[in-house]
């Protein structure tokens, strides 16, 4: 007999333990969360993403759309705070004592009411974050912190939009007295976004980083989770401002280490070639500039590790013990 | 309204992209009374989400330097690109002064129509437009738009989900139309937009949306169909957002509700419902303010105008509005300005005891209002929907007294005013009274408790009479109600009714009298009466209730003829109390009556019909002997 199991909290409201994406402007929240149905249907992984309301099954469908069809990327979110109530549903084997461990499937639906906001709302430069924001990250289980590698080449202000958030988030957290170990409860997931951009793959390659899955029939270049710290330290270094090691300092300060982990990811992938069907290394970039200044998509949209934070955050977030 | 352009002077701000950046912020503005940082987060308060299409126009509102502003977004697309290759829009946000509004209103849609083509100085400036004054019967009020009125009013956000195919012009024209049906001074505090993302957090009240929300009602453009929020409003929001609906559908003709609505400029909050129902009750607010009194004999006007002279602490004023109010309430006004003066003293709280109207005054206001809001004769029902209206907790034996001035209808009524009055007021009401009345109250369902209470004791302390007896003969003594108000408690019942027996009898207890009081009347006598009426009478009581009351029963039951002779005969076996040990009791040698007691001859008769077996098997007896002698006489 399966048995359903969810996130905490997940059913009863927008916010509650859920999953909350934090970035700056540009950094490809909202094109992250297009990517993530086109993921699901491209590896056979035994899950689904299905939208828990009309207004977010229909943002769930616009999003692809727009990548697959329209070929080009969503609009970026506003000063407002989009709430996403999506939740991932597939299967997962367990073995019980009681069952004198026999395998059995269980029905696992994570929930990811995702509260989406333009960076805009991040900055702390010009004002304080709004308050929704805040309580959102207060309540979430588990946070997407994206970072964007080119924008910090070209801007280095990931600290700026990262810290004033942070100290909100701190202050309200530790009035609640809900520090763990002396540090913030929530799952954190550091998702360093555009790994199709040239840059980043470079950096990559640089450091060694770069895996190929066997498996893989696009034989796309991939950094493993073991190595995503590395590329975060070594992008945070080549920082614009220099401040981005600033980041991951206060990402380790403030977050525990059991509860952080790292992802290299693409929304849209590399560009895969017509006559191989694999990644090509003299032409893997999948976006382009059209005539007008826009940014379109190239090719077929190839998604790398979109899913792998959300599942991750969402299994800690159903675990029972919750480290 | 009408005649000459309005003159506005705006502020404004540029929200945008720069090419070389991301991120949108505020790219120009004018600096008079608005810093960077005022637009930004008014722009954020008011953001409606990412629209897909575009031209959207939102309405906000901002309040500065104890200034209101009006707010109003429009948000265009343009043919750029930002750093990173996606399309820009642009916001061109506009401040109004309301003050400039306040004094000649216009519509938003007219606002926007001028808005739309300015051009934004360089020189950081403000906008100057002339608009067009607001005519209330040019305003097409659909009926979906009364519904999203009365709905806002609740305090709750109103969705519009309707397609792609409703224009923005469409859509600003409903805008309009429910603003319409909301007092003008809420502008102030009003938002809406021709369109709000269906998954975004905003904070708009009134909106186009392509979905449903779970925290909105849902108004359908196509449809009739309404969908509640999850979470309704709170109970007494709904109430007033109720009333607001009824009343304007009230209004005989569309265009003065909206223009007594747009004559309502004082700035008011949705966060107070009851402000939006005042405004809209209030006819010209401002000109009657500045009035030295009451105009016309308009007794909702009147207590407008008493509130108003309230508040402001204007003695004379009040008086003379009160004044009017006393004259108003000699005559009934139909039922719909019943209602209407109900909402007036309700929402300015008028029969509080808090009221600002001190002494003999506040007892002629409350009579006044009561007269007025519910009828000039206090009937039963209208007495429960006062203290309803009131509140239970906050009735005062100042309302007491003022209803009392109602000419009550009822005696219950009377003596329960006079009893929350004051307990000299039901004292002197007791001391006029005769036995009938008190005992008829008394015994009247309807009557309170603790009035009861106070009832019996007024009777214990009346002297013997036979109006007296009567009353509680007629009542049975009252036993249905001390039943009632103690069941289970038969000693205090017992106790009572044999007061009251002692009362109406304070003489000779007999056969007579047992019959008289326990003779089933409006109620049946109940067991404690019984209990009570056998120990007054007291030794031979047994026989007494057989012969005087069981017999008498059975008498008027409606038994079978054969049967109820039958049972009669039984009841005869029992012998018949021949006087009243209490009576013997109390009266020492002289005990029992004369008309009580049996003749000798009477008795003797008695004795030989209660013995006439004996007898006669004595006397056949006899006979039997006097044969056998005189035959042994005759043998010898």
């Amino acid at each position: 007999m399966s048995r359903v199991a969810q996130a905490i909290g997940g059913q009863e409201g927008p916010h509650k333990a859920g999953i909350v994406m934090w970035g700056a402007p540009a950094c490809g929240k909202t094109t992250f969360l297009a990517a993530l149905s086109i993921a699901l249907g491209r590896r056979d992984v035994g899950w689904k993403v299905v939208g828990a309301d009309t207004p977010s099954t229909n943002a769930l469908v616009n999003f692809t759309t727009k990548l697959t069809k329209d070929r080009v990327f969503p609009k970026a979110s506003d000063l407002v705070i989009e709430q996403y109530r999506w939740r991932l549903v597939g299967e997962r084997t367990v073995r019980r004592w009681r069952r004198l461990m026999r395998a059995e499937k269980q029905e696992v639906r994570i929930a990811l009411d995702l509260a989406d906001l333009g960076g805009e709302g991040y900055s702390s430069t010009l004002v304080s974050p709004p308050k929704g924001l805040i309580d959102n990250l207060v309540h979430s289980g588990g946070i997407i912190f994206l970072f964007d590698p080119v924008r910090e080449f070209e801007e280095g202000d990931s600290f700026t939009h990262f810290f004033g958030v942070l100290s909100h988030l701190s202050q309200h957290v530790m009035e609640n007295a809900e520090f763990v170990g002396g540090r913030l409860p929530h799952h954190l997931a550091v998702v360093i976004t555009k790994f199709d951009e040239p840059r980043v793959l470079e950096t990559a390659d640089r450091l060694d980083l770069i895996q190929f899955d066997p498996d893989d029939p696009l034989d796309f270049p991939r950094v493993g989770g073991e190595d995503a710290r590395q590329l975060f330290t070594e992008l945070c270094r080549v920082s614009a401002t220099g401040d981005a090691e600033m980041v991951l300092n206060s990402i380790e300060r403030y977050f525990l280490p059991e509860r952080t982990r790292y992802f290299v990811t693409s929304a849209i992938g590399f560009h895969v070639a017509k006559d191989t069907g694999t990644f090509d290394a003299a032409d893997f970039q999948n976006d382009m500039v059209d005539a007008g200044g826009f940014k379109r998509i190239r090719g077929a949209v190839n998604p790398i590790n979109v899913l792998e934070p959300l599942i991750w955050l969402g299994e800690r977030l159903t675990s029972e013990k919750g480290t | 309204m009408g005649g000459d352009l309005v003159r506005i002077s705006a502020e404004w701000a540029r929200w945008g992209k720069r090419e070389d950046d991301r991120g949108y912020e505020v790219l120009a503005f004018s600096g008079a009374h608005f810093s960077r940082e005022n637009f930004h987060r008014l722009l954020q308060r008011f953001s409606p989400g990412t629209p897909e299409r575009l031209p959207q126009v939102t309405i906000g509102w901002a309040g500065q330097r104890q200034a209101d502003w009006v707010g109003i977004g429009i948000q265009e697309a343009s043919d750029r690109p930002d750093r990173v290759g996606r399309r820009v829009s642009e916001t061109r946000f506009f401040c109004v002064p309301y003050d400039a509004l306040r004094a000649r209103p216009v519509s938003y849609l007219d606002l926007f129509t001028r808005f739309w083509d300015v051009e934004l100085p360089e020189d950081g400036g403000p906008v100057v437009v002339e608009a067009r004054p607001l005519r209330p019967e040019l305003i097409d009020i659909p009926q979906k738009a009364e519904n999203a009125a009365e709905l806002l009013v609740s305090r709750k956000p109103v969705c519009v989900v309707a397609d792609d195919r409703v224009s923005l012009h469409d859509r600003l024209r409903f805008i309009d139309a429910v603003a319409a049906l909301l007092p003008y001074g809420v502008r102030t505090r009003f938002s809406a937009s021709t369109w709000t993302s269906s998954t975004a957090d905003h904070k708009i009240r009134l909106s186009f949306t392509d979905e449903p929300r779970e925290d909105s009602y849902n108004l359908f453009w196509n449809t009739t169909t309404r969908e509640d929020p999850r979470d309704l409003p709170a109970p007494l929001d709904l109430r007033i957002a109720e009333q607001y609906g009824q009343r304007i559908r009230e209004g005989v003709r569309r265009d003065h509700v909206v223009r007594r609505l747009a004559e309502a400029v004082a700035p008011v909050s949705f966060e107070d419902p009851h402000q939006l129902l005042a405004a809209l009750l209030r006819e010209r607010p401002e000109a009657r303010a500045g009035g030295d009194g009451p105009a016309t004999s308009d007794p909702v006007a009147a207590v407008e105008g008493l509130a108003a002279a309230l508040k402001a602490g204007e003695r004379e004023k009040a008086g003379s509005f009160l004044n009017q109010l006393s004259l108003d309430s000699k005559v009934d006004p139909p039922e719909p300005v019943r209602r209407r003066l109900r909402d007036g003293v309700m929402m300015h709280r008028l029969l509080s005891r808090n009221v600002a109207v001190e002494g003999p005054a506040r007892i002629e206001l409350y009579r006044a209002l009561f007269a007025l809001c519910f009828q000039r004769v206090l009937t039963d029902r209208g007495y429960e929907q006062i203290l309803e209206f009131v509140g239970r907790d906050s009735y005062t034996g100042e309302h007491a007294l003022a209803l009392s001035r109602l000419a009550p209808v009822s005696r219950r009524l009377r003596f329960t005013l006079a009893r929350q009055h004051s307990p000299g007021e039901l004292e002197a009401l007791l001391g006029n009274a005769g036995a009938h009345e008190i005992v008829a109250v008394a015994a009247d369902p309807e009557t309170d408790r603790s009035l009861r209470e106070e009832l019996y004791r007024a009777l214990l302390r009346c002297p013997p009479s036979g109006e007296l007896t009567e009353a509680l003969v007629e009542s049975v003594f009252l036993c249905d109600r001390w039943r009632d108000m103690y069941p289970g408690s038969e000693d205090i019942q017992f106790e009572r009714l044999q007061n009251l027996l002692w009362l109406a009898y304070p003489g000779d207890f007999g056969p007579h009298q047992l019959q008289e009081a326990l003779t089933p009347r409006r109620v049946m006598p109940t067991l404690s009466l019984v209990a009570a009426a056998a120990a007054r009478y007291g030794q031979g009581a047994g026989a007494a209730l057989v012969h005087n009351f069981l017999a008498v029963m059975v008498d008027k039951a409606a038994f079978d003829p054969k049967e109820r002779v039958r049972v009669l005969r039984t009841l005869e076996d029992v012998p018949v109390p021949v006087y009243s040990p209490a009576q013997v009791a109390q009266a020492g040698a002289r005990h029992a009556p004369e008309d009580a007691r049996p003749g000798r001859f009477a008795r003797a008769v008695e004795f030989v019909s209660g013995h006439a077996t004996v007898i006669g098997v004595g006397l056949f007896l006899f006979a039997v002997v006097v044969a056998l002698v005189a035959a042994l006489i005759v043998l010898i």
